[in-house]
């Protein structure tokens, strides 16, 4: 009888000596028969065992075969193998004699007697083994001029065990909805690099220090991430393919501001509310905290005799995304009435442009507009649109915002086959439809959100 | 289809009994929703604007309420009078103080009011549809009414002709019949009618009326004129009627004006641009606005009708009126002379 110890000297040795190409077959004489493991390391060294299907002791003694036959051809492998023989049920009545007949086959092998569970101390042994590769987490890095490299962080060299910790700060970007993988890949001396293991989260954007925590060989947890993990089939090809060739620059603050037309029918106006909404909601948890709103509703000019005329109320300048968020459900059910053709986007335009302070380097400001009529013209105009009283020119405003830096415009129309030449002007040509709003392009176009093809799959290198 | 006698019963029309006969007698004529209606519903507040003495005074009972209606919708309401359903007949009396004819030193006579008849037969538009083929029902009163006129008033709508083009049709059709009626009539010599014809041009207010004479290079202002109106001089006028009527949808309208020259003397004809509404004029400046001018304002956003959006500022309305009746007592001065 030897002690468990032995049994685990042994074991962790005969472990130690593993190569992809030398295995190490392990036979449990156990109470039902014989149970046989292969171990091996794998591309990224991480030793891997299997056990196969019992051989029942009936099956190998009382054979067509004579039993020391069965035995021995039992315990053959097709390539080079240590032989770790371990007698797990002293008391059976065929293991001492079928350990002895094991023993005379192969004079070469270990051979122990102990009452063990061997397959949990084997995976304790796997787990225990120093690492024989370094590990290094996959990183993205950004050059000075917006390019994108694939770069590793160390998280263990060789030698390391389980048990220990590395702190790793990095930088998570905007991902796409699968996430951003976390990936562990090791390498020898000659820097091929093979996966061991990944893990997708989905992980706000934000800067995190994560601590790697090696259980093992082929096991790296990751500590200190608001993450939830998501389901990942795409291979790693796919993976180095969705990095983009340059990452924009950051986004260091951004400014949302949504004009929402509150004209014409009430069911009209609550789904324009509820698309900015959905906008607004959309871009704050991209940007958090570094995300302003603003907040302008507008109707049509008032011409009636002695009626006051104000289509633009300001409903929050430069507040948080929960003010707006707010602001836009105390204006559900507001309409104005007026003149019926149009609603005076023009006044939106000029007064944004008047308000908006001066551009920031790194600050994005995107503006929006939702609605549907056209906007008064600044004169006598063909369309017989009144002209706007206070002779805002809407295209002279949209020059302005245009040119200013890290400017964007961006519109949603109620029916974009009928939209008037403001609209097309703040949409490029291609005002986003009401009906059907794709509000992570939207994002993507207003510069709040990475486009899909900007997403990052992996992390970037932070600084410490 | 039976010609209707000369003479018609025709109560409408009349003047009440005991009103002293008018001198002349003006018609007025146009396809149905060329401003008709709006433009004599301009007339009282056009002259009132004028204080020259001029007024308009109903020759019945029905006219005189109708005049005081259409008047206050135009002025005070700042809408335009209801499509006329049915037929609107309605008569009234220009009445103007006119010139002392004679001087003497020993009697003073008063002075004698001019007085002009204007008759006013406006069918409506399915009417005129069903009947422009024959002389039934008010069509055959509108041919006795221009019979019995010596001065017309002819509505041309080019922002209708712009969209429907239907003018020429209409046109033709009356002037044919008209001819036919005239024909054993001394007057019609050298197959032209005998009357004085005031071609009115009208909604000069609209983007696109304006916009054709700005193009033509037609538009002058006065700077006597305190809201300086644009305005199109009146050798100038005929040159913009050609033109608008050679952009009209069905391209028909080009016959409008051939068909005019073919039945009416020329000395006989001028042109008039005009607006029932005119500029719009905003409070605060007092005065037109090149950027600003429309005059109409939409009802609402399903609906094509349009409101008035400021005060009504008539153009060219009166003057049509007094140049007819000064051109037809010039005229009977002229024969009783002979
Ligand atoms: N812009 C403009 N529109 C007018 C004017 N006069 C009439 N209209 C328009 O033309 C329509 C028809 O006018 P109306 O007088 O009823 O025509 P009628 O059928 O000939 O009597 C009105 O409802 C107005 O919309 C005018 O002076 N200017
Ligand atoms: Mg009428």
């Amino acid at each position: 009888m030897s002690e468990p110890d032995e049994v685990r000297k042994a074991a962790a040795g005969a472990v130690a000596d593993l190569t992809e190409r030398n295995a190490l077959l392990v036979a449990d004489l156990a109470a039902e028969g014989l149970v046989l493991w292969d171990l091996r390391r794998d591309a990224a060294g991480t030793p891997r065992g299997r056990s196969r299907p019992v051989l029942p002791w009936d099956e190998l003694l009382n054979g067509p075969v004579p039993p020391a036959r069965a035995l021995e051809r039992a315990v053959q492998t097709d390539g080079p193998a240590r032989l770790l023989l371990v007698n797990t049920f002293p008391d059976g009545p065929h293991n001492a004699s079928a350990l002895d007949a094991l023993r005379r086959a192969r004079p070469d092998a270990t051979a122990l007697t102990c009452d063990l569970r061997l397959g949990d101390l084997l995976a304790e042994v796997i787990a225990d083994t120093p690492l024989n590769r370094w590990y290094d987490l996959v990183t993205l890095q950004r050059n000075d001029d917006g390019r994108l490299e694939l770069a590793c962080r160390l998280l263990f060299p060789t030698g390391a065990r389980r048990g220990e910790k590395a702190p790793v700060a990095v930088e998570c970007e905007a991902a796409d909805e699968r996430g951003t993988v976390f990936a562990v890949v090791a390498s020898a001396q000659e820097r091929r690099y093979t996966l061991v293991t990944r893990r997708t989260m989905r992980v706000p954007p934000g800067r995190y220090t994560v601590t790697a925590e090696l259980g093992g060989p082929g096991r790296v947890r990751f500590r200190g991430l608001p993450a939830e993990p998501v389901p990942d089939d795409r291979t790693w090809a796919e993976l180095i393919g969705a990095i983009p060739a340059r990452l924009p620059p950051p986004v260091t603050a951004a400014h949302l501001v949504c004009a929402i037309e509150v004209s014409g029918p009430p069911e009209r106006v609550a789904e324009r509310l509820a698309r900015a909404d959905q906008t607004i909601a959309h871009a704050a948890a991209e940007l958090r905290d570094r995300l302003r709103v603003s907040l302008l509703a507008y109707g049509p000019h008032a011409f009636e005799r002695r009626a006051v005329d104000a289509p633009v109320e300001i409903r929050l300048w430069a507040g948080t995304a929960d003010e707006a968020l707010d602001e836009l459900e105390n204006l559900a059910g507001t309409t104005h009435p007026g003149y019926p053709h149009a609603a005076a986007l023009e006044c939106v335009l000029a007064e944004v442009a008047a308000r908006l302070d001066p551009p920031e380097p790194g600050a994005r400001t995107a503006v929006l507009a939702v609605g549907g009529r056209p906007a008064f013209p600044p004169r006598v105009h063909p369309s017989e649109i009144l002209p706007c009283p206070v002779r805002h020119d809407w295209a002279a405003a949209v020059d302005v915002l245009a040119d200013r830096p890290g400017t964007a415009l961006g519109a949603i129309h109620d029916r974009p086959e009928y939209a008037s030449d403001v609209w097309l002007r703040l949409s490029d040509g291609a005002p986003a439809d009401l009906a059907a709003v794709d509000v992570q392009r939207l994002g993507a176009s207003l510069g709040l959100a990475p486009a899909a093809a900007q997403r990052l799959p992996f992390p970037l290198a932070g600084s410490p | 289809m039976q010609p209707t006698g000369r003479v018609k019963e025709n109560p409408g029309m009349e003047p009440e009994r005991g009103a002293p006969p008018a001198e002349h007698n003006i018609a007025m004529w146009g396809p149905p929703g060329s401003g008709k209606t709006t433009f004599l519903a301009a007339l009282t507040i056009a002259m009132n604007r004028r204080q020259d003495g001029w007024k308009v005074v109903g020759a019945n009972g029905p006219s005189t309420d109708a005049l005081i209606k259409l008047t206050a919708s135009l002025a005070t309401q700042r809408r335009f009078p209801a499509a006329t359903r049915g037929t609107e007949r309605y008569r009234w009396y220009l009445i103007g103080a006119a010139r002392e004819r004679r001087r003497s030193l020993l009697r003073r006579r008063a002075p004698e009011d001019v007085r002009i008849g204007l008759d006013l037969l406006d069918p409506s538009g399915e009417l005129f549809n069903q009947e422009h083929s024959g002389y039934a029902g008010a069509h055959g009163e509108l041919i006795d009414n221009l019979v019995n006129s010596r001065g017309i008033v002819f509505l041309f709508d080019p922002v209708r002709e712009f969209e429907d083009g239907d003018a020429f049709d209409y046109l033709h059709g009356v002037l044919s019949q008209l001819a036919h009626r005239m024909l054993d009539s001394p007057e019609f010599a050298g197959g032209r009618l005998p009357h004085y014809l005031a071609v009115c041009v009208t909604k000069f207010d609209e983007i696109r009326v304006l916009e054709t004479a700005e193009k033509l290079r037609l538009v002058t202002s006065d700077v006597a004129d305190p809201l300086g109106f644009p305005k199109v001089e009146p050798e100038d006028a005929q040159e913009l009627f050609r033109t608008l009527c050679e952009v009209s949808a069905t391209g028909n309208a080009e016959m409008v004006h051939n068909t005019l020259a073919q039945y009416f003397r020329p000395e006989r004809v001028r042109y008039f641009v005009t607006s029932a509404i005119g500029f719009y004029v905003d409070p605060l400046i007092g005065a037109y606005d090149r950027d600003d001018y429309q005059n109409l304002l939409p009802e609402a956003e399903s609906s094509r009708a349009v409101r008035i959006r400021g005060t009504v500022h008539p153009i060219n309305v009166v003057e049509p009126l007094l140049w007819l009746g000064q051109s037809l007592a010039a005229d009977r001065r002229g024969r009783s002379a002979r």
